[in-house]
């Protein structure tokens, strides 16, 4: 199963219509979490998700499509679900700035994540198989969790 | 070590899982959360934006009534704007805060953050480079 999520903020039509194309030509269920009600021809919709629902279906996914949202790619990771992100654009309307093309920048080279600069770009990508991100140390965090704890006292 | 009374809060979504990610560093602590999210957390204040700015001004009550109850030592938050909110209410009172700006702010601090310097006595950013341009310290990241 191939889960799209857009996040708790604001929709994301642009990758919402480009997925519901595409998985009308995939053999595998894909369920879409939208952000606002939406009409799709091909995908299982669920405009928002509670944490637990959101796990749950987290869990079973083979592959995630999403925006290059933090609260998603911490959340792949850390369920070791292979993530391929779409980062949204200001110019259309799609954020309030560019971060999220920052973000995305900045994942390269992140094991288990793959970032697209096109919705063009998705359909070839889907018909790969994807290696889950391995459970490994994470040096930066443990920086910043001393620091605070240093400065908490 | 002293046990501290820690006041955690983080807006839901990927604040939240930045706040949740830096749990170790509570260890010994109370720790107290607080969310826009009623179904997260034990304590919530209503989602804010500066979209929605005027509901600032109902965080401000609301972590009032919050911050009365749990008289935290120290304050830490993940954003957004109810978190900055946490940190110029208690700053006031005098504990200390710690304002750590999300991890997608990559090229500069975020505007929460920008407003926070005042009012963070630890003020973080996830990004070196940021670091070298806003003079926040870097000490790590979730990532």
């Amino acid at each position: 199963m191939i889960f799209v999520t857009v996040g708790t903020q604001l929709p994301f039509p642009r990758l919402i219509e480009a997925m519901d194309e595409i998985a009308g030509r995939l053999y595998e269920p894909v369920i879409a979490q939208t952000y606002e009600p939406t009409r799709c021809s091909n995908m299982i919709v669920e405009p928002q998700m509670n944490g637990v629902r959101y796990a749950d279906v987290l869990s079973r996914a083979r592959l995630v499509v999403a925006h290059a949202g933090i609260g998603t790619i911490m959340a792949t990771r850390e369920a070791g679900i292979p993530l391929v992100i779409l980062p949204r654009r200001a110019d259309l309307g799609e954020h309030r700035n560019d971060h999220q093309q920052g973000t995305a920048r900045q994942m390269l080279g992140h094991e288990g994540i793959t970032a697209v600069w096109s919705e063009d770009k998705l359909e070839e990508l889907l018909h790969h198989s994807f290696e889950s991100p391995a459970a490994h140390s994470a040096p930066a965090l443990d920086g910043l969790v001393s620091g605070l704890r240093s400065f908490i006292g | 070590m002293t046990s501290k009374r820690i006041l955690a809060v983080a807006s839901k979504g990927g604040h939240w899982r930045q706040m949740l990610a830096l749990s170790g560093a509570y260890d010994g602590h109370e720790v107290r959360y607080v969310s826009t999210d009623p179904s997260l957390t034990e304590f919530s204040v209503s989602e804010c934006s500066r979209t929605h700015w005027w509901r600032a001004l109902t965080n401000v009550f609301q972590l009032m009534v919050i911050i009365r109850q749990v008289r935290p030592d120290v304050v830490v938050s993940t954003g957004a704007l109810p978190g900055l909110m946490a940190l110029i209410v208690r700053k006031l009172f005098g504990a200390r805060t710690v304002w750590i700006d999300s991890i997608a702010n990559t090229d500069r601090m975020s505007l929460s953050g920008r407003l926070s310097k005042p009012f963070a006595q630890l003020w973080l950013t996830q990004w070196p480079e940021v670091s070298d341009r806003t003079g926040a310290t870097y000490v790590g990241a979730v990532l």
